[in-house]
């Protein structure tokens, strides 16, 4: 068993002995992560042994069967890790582990600090899909949350989203401070859905084919301000970063590859203030960044890129 | 201040008397904030929310199709 160390942003330790049950090396070396007295409860539908009620899901061996089982053993603010094994249910996999989680998981606000790993090398080893049509793959009410490594399609559901997280008025909804990396979202409504949260990190991860809107900021009881949104790509997404009337968001270093001749669907900010866009890469002319980006207002937009050049002023 | 009383004192620069006023009158969330005719906000509130009520008077209007040349 290896020490807790810290192997980068992972916080998985590396070069130590790995665990057993997921079929391939997980990169994992122990029950506990992170912080002190941490626990990391596995999850693996696609494991005979895997079972939810009793079973405490510390064991890779005999893992939880869902997801929302594993949410619910973890302690609000200790650092617990839920760790999902790999499936192959992926459109074109080899479909030898076939099983996909499909759960609408809500984490309450009672989870905080919680982090959702999957546990493949690359998120279509990990397909994750709704529990049911117009659902989320996951609704975050609980601050402090991180998920990476998740594929999140809906090939058998209409109008589902992959994440949905909102900070709400009373003490029930305290979504804020979410990172989302390294997941792919695939064949929705909605890629990642953001009412009133703040701090967010949006960072590394795929957005194609998304019917309506890859991120967007719903702002149902108040904005998504103060969000990072970098680093990420978009393919087939109607609209892409669409976050009207957001504040103080820094949005940098995306590949945007639609539709040159759209409306406000590459970055929409209308009636934000104090954002900064820089340095992102639009499949679209000069001419059309003007309308498919929005708009001078909204911050300062600076050194982004077109297919013919740098825009020498912010779209209007 | 409650959770969310705080936020929206830190969203719109706000004391926490002015919060309490705003609250007290109905206008609990800043979508509620940011939708509000002016002059049905408390007394003293409209000016110190004028930032984002400009913003939503300035907002350009956008330009459907060709938008000129690529120079």
């Amino acid at each position: 068993m290896g020490m807790n160390v810290f192997d980068r942003n992972t916080g998985f330790a590396a070069e130590t002995p790995q665990v057993v049950g997921f079929d391939r090396n997980t990169g994992i070396d122990s029950m506990t992560y992170g912080a002190p007295g941490a626990k990391i409860f596995y999850v693996d539908p696609n494991n005979s042994q895997a079972v939810d009620f009793g079973n405490l899901g510390q064991d890779p061996t005999v893992p939880l069967a869902t997801a929302t089982a594993a949410v619910a053993l973890c302690r609000d603010h200790r650092g617990d890790t839920i760790v999902i094994g790999p499936n192959d249910a992926w459109q074109y996999g080899p479909h030898n582990r076939t099983i996909a989680i499909v759960e609408s998981l809500v984490i309450p606000n009672t989870k905080g600090g919680i982090t959702i790993r999957g546990a493949a090398t690359n998120p279509m080893g990990l397909q994750w899909e709704p529990g049911d049509d117009s659902e989320a793959c996951i609704t975050v009410h609980a601050i402090d949350v991180l998920i990476e490594g998740v594929t999140f399609s809906a090939p058998n559901n209409t109008g589902a989203t992959g994440i949905h997280v909102e900070w709400g008025t009373t003490a029930v909804d305290f979504g804020e401070n979410l990172t989302v990396r390294g997941c792919f979202f695939n064949d929705l409504d909605y890629g990642i859905t953001l009412d009133y949260s703040w701090y967010d990190q949006i960072y590394n991860n795929s957005f194609d084919t998304i019917s309506i809107a890859a991120i967007l900021n719903t702002s149902v009881t108040g904005d998504a301000d103060y969000i990072a949104i970098h680093d990420n790509s978009f393919l087939s997404c109607a609209l892409c970063i669409s976050m009207p009337g957001s504040d103080e968001n820094f949005i940098y270093n995306n590949r945007i590859n639609e539709d040159g001749t759209g409306t406000n669907n590459f970055i929409d900010l209308t009636g934000g203030s104090t954002n900064l866009v820089t340095d992102n890469y639009f499949a679209c002319t000069i001419a059309q960044y003007d309308t498919t980006c929005s708009d001078a207002t909204s911050g300062a937009w600076l050194n982004n890129h077109c297919t013919n050049g740098n825009p020498a002023a912010p779209p209007t | 201040m409650t959770p969310n009383e705080r936020k929206i004192s830190i969203k719109f620069r706000l004391t926490a008397a002015d919060v309490a006023a705003l609250v007290a009158a109905g206008f609990d969330t800043p979508r509620k904030i940011k939708d509000a005719d002016p002059e049905k906000l408390p007394p003293g509130l409209a000016d110190k929310l004028t930032r984002w009520h400009e913003k939503k008077k300035d907002a350009p209007a956008k330009v459907t199709g060709s938008a000129g040349s690529d120079t």
